[in-house]
C-alpha cells in the first residue's frame, strides 16, 4: 500500500507578514487619526479603516494557519521537498530579476535613481538630462564617448526644443 | 438628417480642414507617445490656436489631436511599460509582458486595431445616440452613480487573481490614498499632515507612472538587458497575428467598447475607471483568466478598444447637454465657447452639421493615425531590442517629466517615487497592484456619491429600482467567478497537458 502524500503547503514568506503588519498599522493609524474629525469627515475613512483592519487581521490569521499547516506538511513530507514547492520562474520576468539581483546591483541601480532625481530637483531638467545621460552611458553602460555624447546632446536638445520652446511645458527648473 | 450627415463629411474633406486635422493628428501622435503629457493638457495648450478658425476646422484640429492621443498612448504602454496616458494604464498589464516575451508586434497590432475599432464603434454610437440617450442620462442621480462606482470596485475580486484578500487589502489602502486632501463635506484636510501639497489630494498620473513604469525601469537597470529578448521574438508575423486577434476576439472588442461608451457618457466617472471595468470584465469572461496580467491578448484588446470608445461616449453629454463626460471633454467645451457654439439642443438642430463632422473627424483621425502607426510598427518594435542601459536615461526622463507635468509640482515626483517603491514591493511579494489603482480612482467618487445620495434621499435611495437592479448586477459579478470555478470543478477532470520542452518559450500565453 502506497502512503498518501499530503498536498504541499508553501511556507509563509516574511515579506508577506511584514506588508500585512504595515498595512494593519496604516489602517489602525487612519482609524485613530480620523477620530479627530467631525462625523461627516470621518465617516468614510473610519468605515474604510475598520474594513482594512478586519482584512489585515484575517490575512495575518491566515498566515498563522498557513505556517502551522506548512510545519505539519514539512514534518510529514521531509525537508527536501520544501524547495520543490517553489514555482519555476521565467528568468526574463520582473519577479525573477528582483528576486535574484545581487546586493551590489540593487545598490548601483538605486544610487543612479537617487543621483538622477536629486540632480533633477537641484539643477533642473535641462542640466540633468544631458549630464546624467552621458554619465550613465559611460559608467553603467560602458558605451563609447561618441555614442554617449550624441545621445546626451540629442536628448537634452530635443527636450529643450520640444518641451521647453515648442510646447512651453513647465519643467522642473531646479533650485539654482 | 442623412443629407446633413454626408454633407458634414464633405466639410471635413475640404483641403484646408484636412490639413488642419493632419496637423492635429501629428501633435496628438507625439503627445500620446510621450508619457505624462496628457491629451487634456495638450488640448488646453492648443485652445488659443483655434480662435480664428471655423467651428469644423477647430474641431478637426482639437478633436483630431485628442482622439489620436488615446490611440498612440498605447504604444509606450506596450513597448516600455510606461503609460502614455493615465487612461492607457490597463494596456500595460498585458501589453508589456507580451513585449518582454518578444510579441511586441502582436500586442501593438492588437492594441492599435482594437483602438480604431473602439473609436469607430464609439463614433457610430455618437451619431445614433444623442436623442435616444438623453432621458437615460438625465434619470441618473447620485445613487446610480454610487452603484456604478461600487460596480467598478467589484472588479477587485477579478483583478486580484488568486490573492483575493491581498486584493481587498490593497484596495482598502488605495481608497485611503484617494481620501487624502480636503474633505468635500466639511472642508477639513484629511491625512494631509500639514502639507499644503496634499490638500489637493494625490494625482493619479504620478501614481500610475511610479507603480507600473518605475518598477520596470528598475528591472532594466538591474538586468541591463533589452526589454525583449531577440531570441524569443516572433518578428513581423506578430503584427498580422495581432490584427487577426482583434477579429478572433471580436466580442471582447465590442463589449469593452460598449463599456467605454456607457461609462464615457456618465459625467464624472472618467476614462481611468472605464478601462479597469472593461479589463476586469474581460478577465472575468475569459476562458483563460489566469493569463491576465501575464500577457493576455484579450487584456490588450479590452484596454485598447475601451480607451478610444470612451472618448466618443464622453462627447455625447458634452454635445447634447453641455455636461462634459471627462476632463478632455471639459477642455473641449472651451472650444465650443471660442467658436461661438452652444452645446445643447442647437447642436442637434441648427449646428447638426458640426456634430456630425465630429463623428467623421473621430473616424478619419483614427484611421490616419493607425495607418501611420502600422507603417512605423517595425521600427517601433526594434526599440525593444535596444540594450537596457541605452533606454534607462530616456525612460528616467519620461518618468520624471511625466510625473511632474501632472500638476507642475515637484512633490509629484516624490509621489511617483513612493509609488515605484510600492510597485517594487508589490511585485516582489506578489501583492496585486491593480486593485490599489482601481480603488484610488474610485475611492473619492464613492464617498462623494454616498453623501450626495444620503443628503438627497436619506437611506431611501437604497430602495430605488435602478439601484436595486445595479445591486443585483454587482452581486452577480462578484459571485460569478466563484460559481464558474465551482462548475469547473464539477466537470470531468481534463488530462494534464504534456510537458513542453524548456526551450519552447514562444508558446507562453497562447
Amino acid at each position: 500500500m502506497v502512503a498518501r502524500t499530503a498536498r504541499p503547503v508553501p511556507a509563509v514568506r516574511a515579506g508577506d507578514v511584514v506588508i500585512a503588519l504595515f498595512l494593519l498599522a496604516v489602517f489602525v493609524f487612519a482609524y485613530l487619526h480620523a477620530q479627530e474629525w467631525p462625523f461627516r469627515t470621518r465617516f468614510f475613512p473610519e468605515l474604510l479603516a475598520a474594513a482594512g483592519i478586519a482584512f489585515a487581521v484575517i490575512k495575518l490569521a491566515g498566515f498563522g494557519l498557513q505556517a502551522y499547516r506548512h510545519r505539519q506538511w514539512a514534518r510529514q513530507a521531509g525537508d527536501e521537498t520544501d524547495e520543490q514547492a517553489d514555482e519555476q520562474a521565467d528568468e526574463h520576468s520582473i519577479e525573477y530579476v528582483f528576486g535574484t539581483a545581487g546586493g551590489r546591483a540593487w545598490l548601483a541601480a538605486l544610487a543612479w535613481v537617487t543621483v538622477f532625481f536629486t540632480s533633477l530637483l537641484v539643477f533642473g531638467v535641462f542640466i540633468t538630462v544631458p549630464l546624467f545621460t552621458l554619465a550613465y552611458l559611460k559608467i553603467a553602460g560602458s558605451a563609447g564617448w561618441l555614442g554617449s555624447v550624441i545621445y546626451a546632446a540629442v536628448a537634452g536638445g530635443l527636450l529643450w526644443f520640444v518641451c521647453g520652446e515648442l510646447l512651453a511645458v513647465p519643467m522642473p527648473a531646479g533650485i539654482f | 438628417m442623412f443629407q446633413t450627415f454626408f454633407q458634414s463629411l464633405l466639410e471635413v474633406l475640404q483641403p484646408e480642414t484636412m490639413l488642419i486635422m493632419l496637423a492635429g493628428i501629428a501633435i496628438g501622435f507625439v503627445v500620446g507617445v510621450l508619457p505624462g503629457l496628457g491629451g487634456s493638457v495638450t488640448l488646453a495648450l492648443m485652445l488659443p490656436f483655434v480662435f480664428d478658425m471655423e467651428p469644423v476646422q477647430a474641431f478637426a484640429f482639437l478633436l483630431g489631436m485628442w482622439v489620436v492621443t488615446a490611440t498612440t498612448g498605447d504604444i509606450t504602454s506596450v513597448l516600455f511599460g510606461v503609460p502614455g496616458e493615465a487612461t492607457s494604464a490597463a494596456t500595460v498589464f498585458d501589453g508589456y509582458p507580451m513585449t518582454k516575451r518578444g510579441e511586441a508586434g502582436r500586442a501593438l497590432g492588437a492594441a492599435l486595431l482594437s483602438s480604431t475599432q473602439g473609436a469607430l464603434l464609439g463614433a457610430f454610437f455618437l451619431a445614433l445616440s444623442v436623442p435616444i440617450l438623453r432621458p437615460m442620462v438625465l434619470a441618473f442621480g447620485p445613487p446610480e452613480f454610487l452603484m456604478m462606482t461600487l460596480l467598478g470596485l467589484t472588479f477587485v475580486v477579478a483583478l486580484s487573481g488568486r490573492n483575493v484578500l491581498k486584493g481587498f487589502l490593497m484596495a482598502a489602502f488605495g481608497m485611503l490614498v484617494a481620501l487624502v486632501g480636503i474633505d468635500p463635506q466639511e472642508g477639513v484636510p484629511r491625512f494631509a499632515f500639514d502639507q499644503l501639497y496634499l490638500w489637493d489630494g494625490i494625482d493619479l498620473v504620478p501614481l500610475v507612472i511610479g507603480l507600473f513604469a518605475g518598477a520596470e525601469v528598475l528591472q532594466l537597470m538591474l538586468s541591463k538587458t533589452s526589454i525583449a529578448d531577440k531570441t524569443m521574438a516572433k518578428e513581423i508575423s506578430g503584427i498580422g497575428q495581432g490584427v487577426r486577434d482583434t477579429f478572433r476576439h471580436w466580442s471582447v472588442v465590442v463589449r469593452s467598447s460598449a463599456i467605454g461608451i456607457v461609462i464615457g457618457i456618465i459625467p464624472g466617472m472618467g476614462g481611468s475607471v472605464s478601462q479597469f471595468i472593461a479589463y476586469g470584465h474581460a478577465q472575468q469572461t475569459s476562458k483563460h483568466p489566469e493569463q491576465f496580467g501575464k500577457g493576455s491578448i484579450e487584456g490588450v484588446l479590452a484596454a485598447g478598444a475601451n480607451n478610444n470608445a470612451k472618448d466618443a461616449g464622453s462627447l455625447i453629454p458634452t454635445i447634447a447637454f453641455g455636461i462634459p463626460g471627462s476632463v478632455g471633454a471639459a477642455v473641449l467645451l472651451g472650444a465650443f465657447m471660442i467658436t461661438g457654439l452652444n452645446p445643447g439642443p442647437e447642436m442637434l438642430t441648427t449646428n447638426l452639421n458640426v456634430t456630425f463632422s465630429m463623428v467623421w473627424i473621430m473616424v478619419l483621425a483614427n484611421i490616419v493615425a493607425v495607418a501611420v502607426a502600422f507603417l512605423l510598427i517595425r521600427q517601433l518594435v526594434k526599440l525593444t531590442y535596444i540594450p537596457g542601459t541605452w533606454l534607462v536615461p530616456f525612460l528616467l526622463i519620461l518618468l520624471g517629466i511625466g510625473a511632474f507635468t501632472a500638476s507642475n509640482n515637484i512633490n509629484d515626483i516624490f509621489v511617483m517615487l513612493g509609488a515605484a517603491v510600492l510597485g517594487v514591493v508589490a511585485i516582489h511579494w506578489d501583492w496585486p497592484r491593480v486593485p490599489f489603482l482601481l480603488a484610488v480612482v474610485l475611492g473619492g467618487l464613492a464617498e462623494r456619491y454616498l453623501f450626495l445620495s444620503y443628503s438627497l434621499h436619506e437611506w431611501f435611495w437604497l430602495t430605488k429600482p435602478s439601484v436595486l437592479v445595479l445591486a443585483a448586477l454587482i452581486i452577480f459579478i462578484a459571485v460569478w467567478p466563484y460559481v464558474r470555478s465551482a462548475r469547473g470543478r464539477g466537470k470531468k477532470p481534463v488530462p494534464a497537458p504534456v510537458e513542453q520542452p524548456d526551450d519552447d518559450l514562444t508558446k507562453v500565453g497562447k
